[in-house]
């Protein structure tokens, strides 16, 4: 299967600083593909690049099979959105949306016609006359939308489009991101430092830190199965066990033996035990096998969940569960934590990140 | 003089003074102005509207009507502007590429050249007229590069007026290019280059249009300066190229007319206001909403 | 607009063009004034150092350079003083008239200097024949007292309110929170500003020259009357030292507030 967009061992470099490490990664036609990462991790550049606003210092970038890597951006055809929006505070939205078809020596009717059904697809008919600094932010974020639509793009890049919106607007118009590219079916690039945007909008998320690529995935397969100490830690919330695997299938923590799926000793002699909040389970049987004795600390009902924190010998561990299942537990109780033997995922300690 | 309140509107935080002792620190500036100022232009407007004749004062208009019913005049008025005109657009021309520099480099050279652009401003315009009188004058530095029979006689011309003015003025036209173009935020030039605008049409539809309130600024300030300008066309154009300013001068300070000499310097500031106001009705129509803020 | 080599190379050109454009008056000036011989001619046959003695030795200039010293510092002093008092009530009291007062205090730079100095020059030579140069002292500090204000009322508009306030607090009385808390806070503002009128004072030439006494006057009002003359190699000394008294002005502006952030704005953030 060919890939639609293909970066190829692109790196970028400023003076002694790499910004981004020889990335490879690749898009299928129609994706909606999420570059997440912490300020910094060169998702931005990553973006540049594919823009052609920032020049790669090695490596190639195929889009449909042809290489663009030295094309400028003016003959990419790319719909970029800016964290910012980038509008232009001297056109109205309805000539902003229009200036690459002017631009394409498009007949003024055809414009029209054109602006009118973008501006519709982003619900902001009757408005093409307002001026970008007469619009509340959403509306200048659909315009931005509608622009770089406008030109059919190849792609549709976009950087950080909802940092700049209040929170609850955010998840509106994440999910009018999703709607507009399910009806237009463009591929699209979405860098964000937000996981939660990411994993509500994204097919697939590339997870890049301090420029190198950590994991590509669906968003289950990351929170799932972390590959990286570091994605481990940035997605989601994990309780980290430091031990040893001592025997083929046993994880020990702190001389207590725990059950794992890992059949046999890697080279590294220290390992790492990931486990959700909700891979714990919290009874007060006692004795259960693969669990640790412990204390609770504090209970917390957030809405429909409830969090846990534990002391037990081997560290405080935090554990959620529904809060209408299980039998009800208070601080002082002495419990059993306990979680399943294939749960959780094991990394060696020292994978970079 | 009003005196100061304690301020209840602004805040209600501790004021340092009473509004005595504020009235105390404000007077001696006001008073300066009142006597310096207020005073001298009243009585240089009224001068401009009188004469004397016999030991007495009549009003009169013939200050202005003799000014304006002479064509000798009527011909520095003109000359006046066309070198004012020319200057500014000299300028914004000059001036706008070296704005444009400054807008995109990113180099450690871009304070440096920031800094030769203004540091003439600290030199005395006297000094840097002379550094013209000086490279233009006969035996100076342009003719020294020039073959022998090409001498130019560049003293005492238009030329030299609009050269030295130009180069006077020159700083005030960058800076506010500069003022205006460093608010145009970069990203617009990316996103207009991905709509698919070349090099041109991003200069053309973006960023040229978003400078325009510094076009607008820098040329007024430059016109208007370049109008009332008085050593640097007094030396450069001399009497033989004489401007409004030179006949200010003349009729003060060599011929002590003062009647006509305050009714020359009223006209050249109210040909000054004219244009200026001209000049921004036509921006403003010209711009209509497309300028923001 | 992302530059290619031809472009990177005709942008550093022009740079480098312009800037030599900015700065060939002074430079042509500084080179002919170490001229050794009895006319201006560029580039001098031969170098010396003849044409400063002959400045040092020669009473106009060496008058006008103490008479404008004299002039300029007296008038940084008193506009210094007379700005920053009338910038405190300014930016601290709200009071009928307040807008009205800063106009009035700003206009003298909005207008053209001829016509300031023909205002002057009508009215101080109708009183009497002068005997002391208060007219032309009243024209310079016209001229300086908007700047002082001006950066002086800006460096007060940065200080945060609650400052005083907590000073106030711990115990001090109004006049010990300006002396310690708000004179201090304001100075790099108000010592440019009174640099600043010192060297609009020593460069000024139109309004030294319409008010001068007949025996006195500044130095740029003596070199305007040289130059109407034409070149002569003495004036291009006396401006080599116009040029080095600008000179050091710019080091200590730089040193105390900066010469760009004064003139150009450039510490704001750009974007």
């Amino acid at each position: 299967m060919n890939a639609y967009l293909e970066l190829d061992r692109v790196e970028v470099s400023y003076g002694a600083v790499q910004a981004l490490h020889p990335l490879t990664l690749s898009m299928q036609a129609g994706e909606f593909f999420c570059l997440l990462g912490p300020s910094g991790c060169g998702k931005t550049t990553t973006l540049g690049i594919v823009a052609g606003f920032t020049r790669a210092g090695g490596g190639r970038v195929l889009l449909g099979g042809q290489d663009v890597t030295m094309m400028p951006p003016q003959q990419r055809q790319m719909g970029v959105v800016f964290q910012n929006y980038a509008l232009f505070p001297h056109m109205t939205a309805a000539q902003n949306v229009g200036y690459g078809l002017k631009l394409r020596k498009r007949e003024a009717a055809d414009i029209e016609r054109r602006v009118n059904e973008l501006l519709a697809l982003v619900r902001l008919e009757g408005k093409g006359d307002r001026y970008p600094r007469q619009m509340s932010g959403g509306e200048q974020q659909r315009v931005a939308i509608a622009r770089a639509l406008a030109i059919e793009p190849r792609l549709l890049l976009l950087d950080e489009p909802l940092s700049n919106l209040d929170a609850r607007l955010r998840e509106e118009m994440r999910n009018e991101l999703k709607r507009i590219q399910r009806t237009t079916g463009v591929t699209t690039i979405f860098v964000t430092h937000d996981q939660e945007e990411a994993f509500g909008a994204a097919d697939r998320i590339a997870i890049l830190n301090h420029g190198r690529l950590e994991q590509v995935g669906t968003p289950t397969e990351i929170y799932q199965s972390p590959r990286s100490m570091f994605v481990a830690n940035f997605i989601g919330r994990s309780n980290a066990l430091n031990g040893t695997l001592s025997a083929p299938g046993v994880f020990e923590v702190q001389g207590q033996r725990f059950a794992c799926s890992r059949p046999a000793a890697g080279s590294s002699r220290s390992w790492v035990l990931f486990l959700r909040p909700e891979e714990l389970k919290i009874t007060r049987n006692p004795a259960s096998t693969n669990s640790v004795r412990g204390t609770v600390v504090e209970v917390i009902y957030i809405g429909a969940i409830v969090n846990m924190r534990v002391k037990t010998d081997i560290g405080e561990l935090l554990a959620y569960r529904l809060g209408t299942g299980g039998e009800p537990v208070a601080a002082g109780d002495a419990v059993q934590v306990g979680w399943e033997p294939g749960a959780g995922s094991l990394l060696p300690a020292d994978a970079h990140g | 003089m009003a005196e100061p309140r304690g301020s209840s509107a602004a805040s209600n935080l501790p004021q340092f003074t009473s509004g005595r002792t504020a009235a105390l620190m404000l007077a001696p500036a006001l008073l300066i102005a009142a006597l310096f100022f207020v005073v001298p232009m009243i009585a240089v407007f009224v001068n401009s509207f009188t004469v004397e004749s016999g030991g007495a004062t009549h009003f009169t208009l013939s200050n202005y009507t003799d000014f304006l019913s002479d064509d000798f005049y009527w011909e520095i008025m003109l000359r006046t502007l066309r070198i004012s005109l020319i200057t500014t657009l000299v300028a914004l021309m000059v001036g706008y590429p070296a704005a444009l520099y400054l807008y995109f480099s990113q180099s450690r050279w871009r304070r440096v050249f920031l800094f030769l652009v203004v540091s003439p401003l600290f030199v005395s315009v006297i000094v840097r007229t002379y550094g013209w009188i000086v490279i233009l004058s006969p035996n100076g530095a342009i003719n020294a590069l020039l073959p022998e029979d090409y001498k130019l006689s560049l003293m005492h011309t238009d030329t030299a007026i609009v050269l030295g003015l130009m180069h006077i003025y020159i700083p005030f036209m960058v800076l506010s290019l500069n003022a205006s173009l460093v608010k145009v935020d970069k990203r617009l030039l990316a996103a207009a280059a991905s709509l698919g605008a070349s090099n041109w049409r991003i200069f053309r539809d973006v960023l040229f249009k978003l400078s325009l309130p510094g076009v607008l600024s820098g040329s007024v300030i430059v016109f208007a300066i370049s109008m009332t300008a008085f050593s640097t066309p007094v030396l450069l154009g001399g009497s033989s190229r004489k401007t409004l300013a030179y006949l200010v001068y003349q009729q003060n300070l060599l011929l002590a007319n003062w009647h006509a000499g305050a009714a020359i310097a009223f006209v050249l500031l109210a040909m000054t206001l004219i244009i200026v106001k001209l000049i921004t009705l036509a921006a403003e129509r010209g711009t209509k909403h497309t300028v923001p803020q | 607009m992302i530059g290619s080599a031809f472009w990177r190379t005709a942008r550093r050109v022009f740079a480098i063009a312009f800037a030599c454009f900015m700065l060939m008056p002074l430079t042509v000036i500084l080179v002919v004034s170490f001229t050794n011989e009895g006319y201006v001619r560029f580039p001098p046959a031969s170098f010396g150092l003849r044409w400063y003695k002959a400045a040092l030795e020669n009473s106009y200039f060496t008058g006008g350079f103490v008479f404008s010293l004299e002039v300029a510092t007296f008038v940084a002093i008193v506009s210094g003083v007379l700005g920053i008092a009338a910038a405190l009530v300014l930016a601290r009291y709200r009071f009928r008239g307040r807008e009205a007062i800063v106009s009035l205090l700003m206009m003298p730079i909005a207008l053209p200097h001829i016509v300031l100095a023909i205002a002057l020059l009508q009215v101080v030579a109708t009183i009497s024949v002068p005997s002391s140069p208060y007219g032309l002292v009243a024209g310079h500090l016209l001229i300086t007292l908007p700047y002082v204000l001006r950066l002086t009322m800006a460096s007060l508009a940065g200080i945060d309110r609650q400052i005083e306030t907590a000073s106030a607090s711990l115990g001090a009385s109004p006049w010990q929170t300006l002396r310690l808390v708000i004179l201090p806070m304001i100075a790099p503002g108000a010592v440019a500003g009174i640099l600043f009128a010192f060297l609009i004072s020593f460069d000024e030439v139109t309004i030294s020259l319409f008010t001068a006494l007949p025996d006195r006057t500044t130095l740029p009002a003596e070199i305007f009357g040289f130059a109407s003359h034409g070149s002569d190699p003495i004036v291009t000394a006396v401006s080599g030292v116009m040029i080095l008294f600008a000179a050091i002005l710019v080091i200590v502006v730089e040193r105390f507030f900066g010469v760009l952030r004064l003139i150009a704005n450039e510490d704001r953030p750009i974007e």
